[in-house]
């Protein structure tokens, strides 16, 4: 186990680009190949995709000791007197990672975060990761609302290394240089010590034929060819694991279409990428 | 409450935590500490005016007995006055006590001012606002 616990989240002021998926894989990905110890965690929102994306939907449908918790005033509480409520937060996957599913009280702990000085409003996650995170995972994934609200800016603050997935188009193109205005403003605002950096921005559902995808990743090279990463392949094999509860990582060479091989492959080196800097910082 | 009790009421918090959505948080508010309760500086300055006025008595008495014992005893012994230069050098006051009267304001005072300091502090700033109450009062007329 690394001495310092790495920190990324997925974040987009947008849904529907493979904000979840990505994080899913990236998390097996560096399960697997890195032999990291890996928790997701999911706060975008209370369908629970990432649950699903890994066979957990029934598991999750009822939680024991929901993640809202912890933005809450009772969370000190709570912790100083159960001893396992951690433990009963985290469910483990079949592809390595471990994952805390969202819950129901992510929407109403936003508001109340509403209610609490702007001082104290920020650290709460950063908090539970350094005192509950950090000394059991090398790596923690988040898994971002797509929309700035006080648990989006939250897991900014804790995690400060900002993954970007977008997909091909017209208004994504926008969405990507909304999204540097959109961190710069975080990172001035001095009601908080958030600072997120956009460290990998990566074209997903690229479909090789069409000038639109060919187009989109060759102008992210361009602009930012810092923090570019490998475009993720449109692959049907995609959906049909996911609606299988699995990740590409799960399936045997020979069960991958050839466009899954490739979306495989670029989350490989997405994930290296993404390490990478990570240990540079 | 006993570790149970605590681990009990935990787990009904954690519990309950489930149950909350966002359409039924109350509105967010704005706390200003200023706005919560009457200004202590401001009513002591109030409190000043009324002494003057005649309208309150500018002494403070208590009834117990075990504390009149003591001060009688103090009081026979000659360990009254020196018990209260104790006091006046604690707070920095430049001045020697001649009576029980003298031996128990500063006794009064080095308590409050041992356990919150600022409130003498804030006495002070309300005589100075009554005060400057009074001049404007007289300018006005």
């Amino acid at each position: 186990m690394v001495d310092t616990i790495q920190r990324a989240c997925a974040y987009v002021p947008k849904g529907g680009v493979g904000k979840t998926t990505s994080t899913a894989h990236i998390a097996v990905a560096a399960s697997q190949d890195r032999d990291l110890d890996v928790l997701l965690i999911d706060l975008a929102g209370t369908q629970n995709d990432l649950a699903t994306h890994f066979g957990l939907g029934d598991e999750v449908d009822d939680l024991d000791a929901p993640i809202s918790a912890i933005f809450g005033e009772n969370w000190g509480f709570i912790r100083e007197n159960i001893d396992d409520v951690f433990d009963r937060m985290v469910f483990p996957t079949d592809e390595g990672p471990d994952l805390i599913p969202a819950d129901d009280g992510l929407g109403a702990e936003d508001n109340n975060l509403a209610n609490v000085p702007r001082e104290d409003r920020y650290d709460r996650l950063e908090s539970f990761i350094e005192d509950e995170v950090a000394p059991r995972y090398d790596l923690v994934l988040l898994d971002l609302p797509g929309k700035e609200d006080n648990i989006t800016i939250n897991g900014l603050f804790a995690a400060e290394n900002v993954v970007a997935p977008l997909k091909p188009g017209a208004f994504e193109r926008e969405q990507l240089e909304n999204l540097q205005a959109e961190l710069e403003a975080i990172r001035n605002d001095e009601d908080h010590d958030a600072r997120p950096r956009l460290q990998l921005v990566f074209a997903t559902m690229v479909e090789k034929t069409t000038n639109l995808s060919a187009e989109f990743t060759d102008s992210l090279e361009a602009e930012y060819p810092d923090i570019a990463g490998s475009p993720v392949a449109q692959s049907a094999n995609i959906a049909n694991e996911q609606a299988d509860g699995r990740t590409l990582f799960a399936l045997e060479d020979d069960d991958l279409y050839t466009t899954g091989e490739r979306a495989r492959e670029a989350y490989r080196s997405i994930t290296d990428d993404l390490l990478d800097r990570l240990e540079d910082r | 409450m006993t570790d149970d009790d605590g681990e009990a009421k935990a787990e009904e918090l954690l519990k309950g935590q489930q149950n909350k959505s966002r359409h039924e948080t109350p509105a967010a508010v704005e706390s200003d500490d200023a706005d919560d309760g009457p200004d202590l500086t401001e009513k002591i300055a109030d409190a000043y005016g009324e002494i003057e006025d005649g309208d309150r008595p500018e002494n403070i008495t208590l009834r117990d007995k075990h504390l009149a014992a003591l001060f009688a005893g103090l009081d026979a012994t000659d360990e009254m006055l020196e018990l209260g230069e104790q006091a006046a050098d604690e707070l920095e006051r430049d001045e020697t006590p001649k009576t029980r009267a003298d031996v128990c304001r500063l006794l009064l005072r080095y308590a409050i001012d041992d356990l919150e300091s600022d409130v003498l502090e804030r006495g002070a700033d309300g005589f100075k606002r009554h005060k400057q109450q009074e001049i404007e009062d007289v300018d006005s007329i």
